[in-house]
Protein backbone atom coordinates (compact mmCIF):
# COMPACT_ATOMS: atom_id res chain seq x y z
CA UNK A 1 0.00 0.00 0.00
CA UNK A 2 1.25 3.40 -0.47
CA UNK A 3 1.17 6.47 1.31
CA UNK A 4 0.69 9.76 0.14
CA UNK A 5 2.18 11.89 2.96
CA UNK A 6 3.72 14.92 1.57
CA UNK A 7 1.90 14.33 -1.50
CA UNK A 8 0.18 17.89 -3.02
CA UNK A 9 -3.09 17.93 -3.33
CA UNK A 10 -2.45 17.80 -7.73
CA UNK A 11 -0.27 14.68 -7.65
CA UNK A 12 -2.12 13.05 -4.99
CA UNK A 13 -5.30 13.36 -7.47
CA UNK A 14 -2.79 11.72 -9.98
CA UNK A 15 -1.70 8.53 -8.03
CA UNK A 16 -5.44 8.35 -6.86
CA UNK A 17 -6.42 8.00 -10.53
CA UNK A 18 -3.53 6.04 -11.41
CA UNK A 19 -4.54 3.78 -8.78
CA UNK A 20 -8.25 3.48 -10.53
CA UNK A 21 -6.79 2.66 -13.71
CA UNK A 22 -4.95 0.07 -12.63
CA UNK A 23 -7.67 -1.53 -11.09
CA UNK A 24 -9.35 -1.69 -14.42
CA UNK A 25 -6.52 -4.42 -15.55
CA UNK A 26 -5.50 -7.56 -14.70
CA UNK A 27 -2.10 -6.64 -13.44
CA UNK A 28 -0.16 -8.61 -10.63
CA UNK A 29 0.26 -6.59 -7.07
CA UNK A 30 3.70 -6.86 -7.28
CA UNK A 31 3.72 -4.70 -10.47
CA UNK A 32 1.32 -2.23 -9.18
CA UNK A 33 2.20 -1.46 -5.71
CA UNK A 34 5.77 -0.84 -7.34
CA UNK A 35 4.61 1.19 -9.68
CA UNK A 36 2.55 3.66 -7.76
CA UNK A 37 5.34 3.89 -4.97
CA UNK A 38 7.71 4.87 -7.31
CA UNK A 39 6.06 7.36 -9.45
CA UNK A 40 4.43 8.51 -6.43
CA UNK A 41 8.43 8.63 -4.75
CA UNK A 42 9.34 10.84 -7.77
CA UNK A 43 6.53 13.48 -7.24
CA UNK A 44 7.39 14.05 -3.32
CA UNK A 45 8.93 17.52 -2.90
CA UNK A 46 8.08 19.06 -5.99
CA UNK A 47 6.61 22.20 -6.43
CA UNK A 48 3.10 22.55 -8.85
CA UNK A 49 5.31 23.79 -12.10
CA UNK A 50 7.80 20.30 -11.23
CA UNK A 51 4.79 17.91 -10.97
CA UNK A 52 3.30 19.52 -13.45
CA UNK A 53 6.35 18.50 -15.97
CA UNK A 54 6.58 15.29 -14.66
CA UNK A 55 2.81 14.78 -15.28
CA UNK A 56 3.55 15.08 -18.99
CA UNK A 57 6.34 13.34 -19.37
CA UNK A 58 5.11 10.20 -17.05
CA UNK A 59 1.88 10.24 -19.54
CA UNK A 60 -1.75 10.06 -18.22
CA UNK A 61 -2.54 7.23 -15.62
CA UNK A 62 -4.82 5.54 -18.47
CA UNK A 63 -1.47 5.24 -20.64
CA UNK A 64 0.50 4.05 -18.03
CA UNK A 65 -2.11 1.63 -16.89
CA UNK A 66 -2.75 0.19 -20.82
CA UNK A 67 1.06 -0.10 -21.46
CA UNK A 68 1.46 -2.11 -18.04
CA UNK A 69 -1.42 -4.54 -18.74
CA UNK A 70 -0.16 -4.84 -22.61
CA UNK A 71 3.38 -5.61 -21.27
CA UNK A 72 2.23 -7.98 -18.52
CA UNK A 73 0.31 -10.39 -21.46
CA UNK A 74 1.73 -9.37 -24.70
CA UNK A 75 -1.68 -8.43 -26.38
CA UNK A 76 -4.31 -6.26 -25.62
CA UNK A 77 -5.51 -5.61 -21.89
CA UNK A 78 -7.04 -7.71 -20.12
CA UNK A 79 -10.17 -5.75 -18.31
CA UNK A 80 -10.44 -7.39 -14.92
CA UNK A 81 -14.26 -8.64 -13.86
CA UNK A 82 -15.65 -8.62 -10.17
CA UNK A 83 -14.46 -11.78 -9.05
CA UNK A 84 -17.41 -13.85 -6.53
CA UNK A 85 -16.18 -12.87 -3.58
CA UNK A 86 -16.62 -9.15 -4.88
CA UNK A 87 -20.10 -10.07 -6.38
CA UNK A 88 -20.75 -11.45 -2.70
CA UNK A 89 -19.67 -8.60 -1.29
CA UNK A 90 -21.97 -6.07 -2.49
CA UNK A 91 -25.16 -8.73 -2.94
CA UNK A 92 -25.03 -8.79 0.68
CA UNK A 93 -24.56 -5.76 1.44
CA UNK A 94 -28.16 -5.12 -0.89
CA UNK A 95 -29.77 -7.91 1.02
CA UNK A 96 -28.43 -6.10 4.94
CA UNK A 97 -30.53 -2.82 3.12
CA UNK A 98 -33.79 -5.11 2.06
CA UNK A 99 -33.74 -6.90 5.49
CA UNK A 100 -33.97 -3.43 8.01
CA UNK A 101 -37.42 -3.01 6.73
CA UNK A 102 -37.80 -7.05 7.69
CA UNK A 103 -35.60 -7.78 10.18
CA UNK A 104 -33.43 -4.48 11.43
CA UNK A 105 -31.40 -6.05 13.73
CA UNK A 106 -30.17 -8.71 11.65
CA UNK A 107 -30.01 -5.75 8.60
CA UNK A 108 -27.56 -4.27 10.96
CA UNK A 109 -25.77 -7.01 12.04
CA UNK A 110 -24.98 -8.07 8.27
CA UNK A 111 -24.27 -4.23 7.40
CA UNK A 112 -21.40 -4.16 10.12
CA UNK A 113 -20.38 -7.48 8.95
CA UNK A 114 -20.15 -6.65 5.21
CA UNK A 115 -18.93 -2.58 6.04
CA UNK A 116 -16.02 -4.49 7.88
CA UNK A 117 -15.36 -7.18 4.74
CA UNK A 118 -15.45 -3.97 2.54
CA UNK A 119 -12.70 -2.01 4.50
CA UNK A 120 -10.18 -5.29 5.22
CA UNK A 121 -10.82 -5.96 1.58
CA UNK A 122 -10.67 -2.73 0.12
CA UNK A 123 -6.71 -2.44 0.19
CA UNK A 124 -5.68 -6.00 -0.53
CA UNK A 125 -7.93 -6.88 -3.70
CA UNK A 126 -6.32 -7.17 -6.90
CA UNK A 127 -9.69 -4.91 -7.97
CA UNK A 128 -11.07 -2.43 -5.48
CA UNK A 129 -13.81 -0.80 -6.92
CA UNK A 130 -16.53 -3.83 -5.63
CA UNK A 131 -15.35 -3.46 -2.20
CA UNK A 132 -15.73 0.28 -2.09
CA UNK A 133 -19.38 0.35 -3.98
CA UNK A 134 -19.73 -2.90 -0.98
CA UNK A 135 -18.35 -0.31 1.63
CA UNK A 136 -20.98 2.24 0.80
CA UNK A 137 -23.64 -0.19 0.07
CA UNK A 138 -22.91 -1.55 3.74
CA UNK A 139 -23.16 1.91 5.42
CA UNK A 140 -26.26 2.93 3.50
CA UNK A 141 -27.75 -0.50 4.62
CA UNK A 142 -26.20 0.21 7.89
CA UNK A 143 -28.31 3.52 7.71
CA UNK A 144 -31.52 1.96 6.71
CA UNK A 145 -31.63 -0.40 9.26
CA UNK A 146 -30.39 1.90 12.47
CA UNK A 147 -33.39 4.23 10.87
CA UNK A 148 -35.90 1.33 11.35
CA UNK A 149 -34.71 0.15 14.60
CA UNK A 150 -35.00 3.70 16.09
CA UNK A 151 -38.64 4.01 14.28
CA UNK A 152 -39.16 0.71 16.11
CA UNK A 153 -38.04 1.05 19.46
CA UNK A 154 -39.42 3.86 20.70
CA UNK A 155 -43.33 2.00 20.01
CA UNK A 156 -42.47 0.02 23.42
CA UNK A 157 -43.27 -2.98 24.62
CA UNK A 158 -46.76 -4.53 23.03
CA UNK A 159 -48.94 -6.19 25.50
CA UNK A 160 -48.76 -9.73 26.47
CA UNK A 161 -51.78 -10.91 24.87
CA UNK A 162 -52.04 -8.52 21.49
CA UNK A 163 -55.20 -7.36 22.22
CA UNK A 164 -56.10 -3.63 23.69
CA UNK A 165 -58.76 -2.39 25.18
CA UNK A 166 -60.51 0.36 23.64
CA UNK A 167 -63.16 2.28 26.17
CA UNK A 168 -66.01 4.37 24.47
CA UNK A 169 -67.80 7.05 26.10
CA UNK B 1 2.56 0.15 -40.64
CA UNK B 2 3.65 3.14 -39.54
CA UNK B 3 6.37 4.97 -37.94
CA UNK B 4 5.02 4.59 -33.94
CA UNK B 5 4.44 0.54 -35.11
CA UNK B 6 7.52 0.37 -36.30
CA UNK B 7 9.16 1.77 -33.15
CA UNK B 8 6.63 0.06 -30.45
CA UNK B 9 7.70 -3.94 -32.29
CA UNK B 10 11.23 -3.08 -32.34
CA UNK B 11 11.25 -2.35 -28.30
CA UNK B 12 9.11 -5.50 -27.69
CA UNK B 13 12.37 -8.16 -28.05
CA UNK B 14 14.82 -5.80 -26.95
CA UNK B 15 14.03 -4.35 -23.49
CA UNK B 16 14.24 -6.92 -21.46
CA UNK B 17 17.97 -7.05 -22.81
CA UNK B 18 18.53 -3.32 -22.15
CA UNK B 19 17.25 -3.18 -18.37
CA UNK B 20 19.27 -6.31 -17.99
CA UNK B 21 22.03 -4.05 -19.38
CA UNK B 22 21.91 -1.16 -17.56
CA UNK B 23 21.45 -3.10 -14.46
CA UNK B 24 24.73 -5.13 -14.77
CA UNK B 25 26.53 -2.15 -13.74
CA UNK B 26 24.60 -0.65 -11.12
CA UNK B 27 21.72 -1.48 -8.99
CA UNK B 28 18.84 0.95 -9.63
CA UNK B 29 15.82 2.11 -8.30
CA UNK B 30 12.71 1.68 -10.83
CA UNK B 31 12.20 5.28 -11.67
CA UNK B 32 16.10 6.05 -12.04
CA UNK B 33 16.19 2.65 -14.11
CA UNK B 34 12.67 4.42 -16.34
CA UNK B 35 14.07 7.68 -16.62
CA UNK B 36 17.64 5.95 -17.96
CA UNK B 37 16.43 3.73 -20.91
CA UNK B 38 13.29 6.66 -21.79
CA UNK B 39 15.91 8.98 -23.03
CA UNK B 40 18.11 6.48 -24.65
CA UNK B 41 16.00 6.64 -27.75
CA UNK B 42 13.03 5.91 -26.21
CA UNK B 43 13.91 2.12 -25.48
CA UNK B 44 10.72 2.50 -23.28
CA UNK B 45 7.50 4.36 -24.35
CA UNK B 46 5.95 4.64 -21.36
CA UNK B 47 7.18 3.70 -17.48
CA UNK B 48 4.21 0.92 -17.42
CA UNK B 49 6.09 -0.87 -19.74
CA UNK B 50 8.88 -1.48 -17.16
CA UNK B 51 7.31 -2.42 -14.40
CA UNK B 52 5.88 -5.71 -15.73
CA UNK B 53 9.44 -6.45 -17.41
CA UNK B 54 10.90 -5.90 -13.81
CA UNK B 55 8.33 -8.11 -12.11
CA UNK B 56 8.96 -10.77 -14.83
CA UNK B 57 12.80 -10.76 -14.83
CA UNK B 58 12.35 -11.48 -10.82
CA UNK B 59 10.26 -13.95 -11.17
CA UNK B 60 12.84 -15.23 -13.76
CA UNK B 61 15.34 -15.23 -10.92
CA UNK B 62 17.33 -13.05 -13.34
CA UNK B 63 17.12 -10.16 -10.82
CA UNK B 64 16.73 -9.08 -7.58
CA UNK B 65 15.38 -6.55 -5.72
CA UNK B 66 15.38 -5.18 -2.09
CA UNK B 67 13.76 -2.21 -0.39
CA UNK B 68 15.56 0.42 0.75
CA UNK B 69 14.40 3.69 3.48
CA UNK B 70 15.18 6.80 1.02
CA UNK B 71 16.34 10.01 2.66
CA UNK B 72 12.60 11.12 2.94
CA UNK B 73 11.65 8.08 5.05
CA UNK B 74 10.05 6.46 2.04
CA UNK B 75 10.30 3.21 1.37
CA UNK B 76 12.01 2.53 -2.38
CA UNK B 77 12.95 -0.74 -4.41
CA UNK B 78 16.18 -1.38 -5.84
CA UNK B 79 16.81 -3.60 -8.79
CA UNK B 80 20.22 -6.01 -9.14
CA UNK B 81 21.07 -8.38 -11.61
CA UNK B 82 21.56 -11.73 -10.81
CA UNK B 83 24.13 -14.05 -12.15
CA UNK B 84 21.54 -15.67 -14.23
CA UNK B 85 20.79 -12.35 -15.49
CA UNK B 86 24.48 -12.01 -16.79
CA UNK B 87 24.16 -15.16 -18.23
CA UNK B 88 20.94 -14.35 -20.06
CA UNK B 89 22.39 -10.65 -20.74
CA UNK B 90 25.76 -12.61 -22.52
CA UNK B 91 23.14 -14.75 -24.18
CA UNK B 92 21.35 -11.85 -25.43
CA UNK B 93 24.32 -9.69 -26.62
CA UNK B 94 25.85 -12.83 -28.27
CA UNK B 95 22.53 -13.12 -30.39
CA UNK B 96 21.84 -9.67 -30.93
CA UNK B 97 25.04 -9.42 -32.65
CA UNK B 98 24.20 -11.99 -35.08
CA UNK B 99 20.54 -11.03 -35.55
CA UNK B 100 21.80 -7.13 -36.25
CA UNK B 101 24.33 -8.67 -38.62
CA UNK B 102 21.46 -10.35 -40.20
CA UNK B 103 18.96 -7.87 -40.35
CA UNK B 104 21.70 -5.36 -42.20
CA UNK B 105 22.08 -8.29 -44.74
CA UNK B 106 18.62 -8.74 -45.98
CA UNK B 107 17.85 -4.95 -45.57
CA UNK B 108 21.01 -3.89 -47.53
CA UNK B 109 22.93 -6.76 -49.31
CA UNK B 110 24.71 -4.39 -51.76
CA UNK B 111 26.32 -2.18 -48.47
CA UNK B 112 25.88 0.53 -49.98
CA UNK B 113 23.25 2.43 -47.69
CA UNK B 114 24.83 4.54 -45.03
Amino acid sequence: MTNTIGLSPHARRYIAQLRRELGHYDIDGATRANLLTDIEDSLIGLDDTAIEERIVALGSPRQIALTAAEERHGHGPTIMLPTLGEWICVALALVAGAMGFLQPFLGAGLSVAVVAWAIAARDTAVRRRSYRTALWCGLAALIVNVIVLLAVLPAGPTEPTGTTVVQIG
Amino acid sequence: MNGRDVSTQLRKGVVEGCVLAVLSNDPMHGWELARGLQSRGGIIGSIGTLYPILTRLEQAGQLSSREERAESGRRRRTYAITPAGRAQLAEFRQQWATFVADVSEVLDPEGTRQ
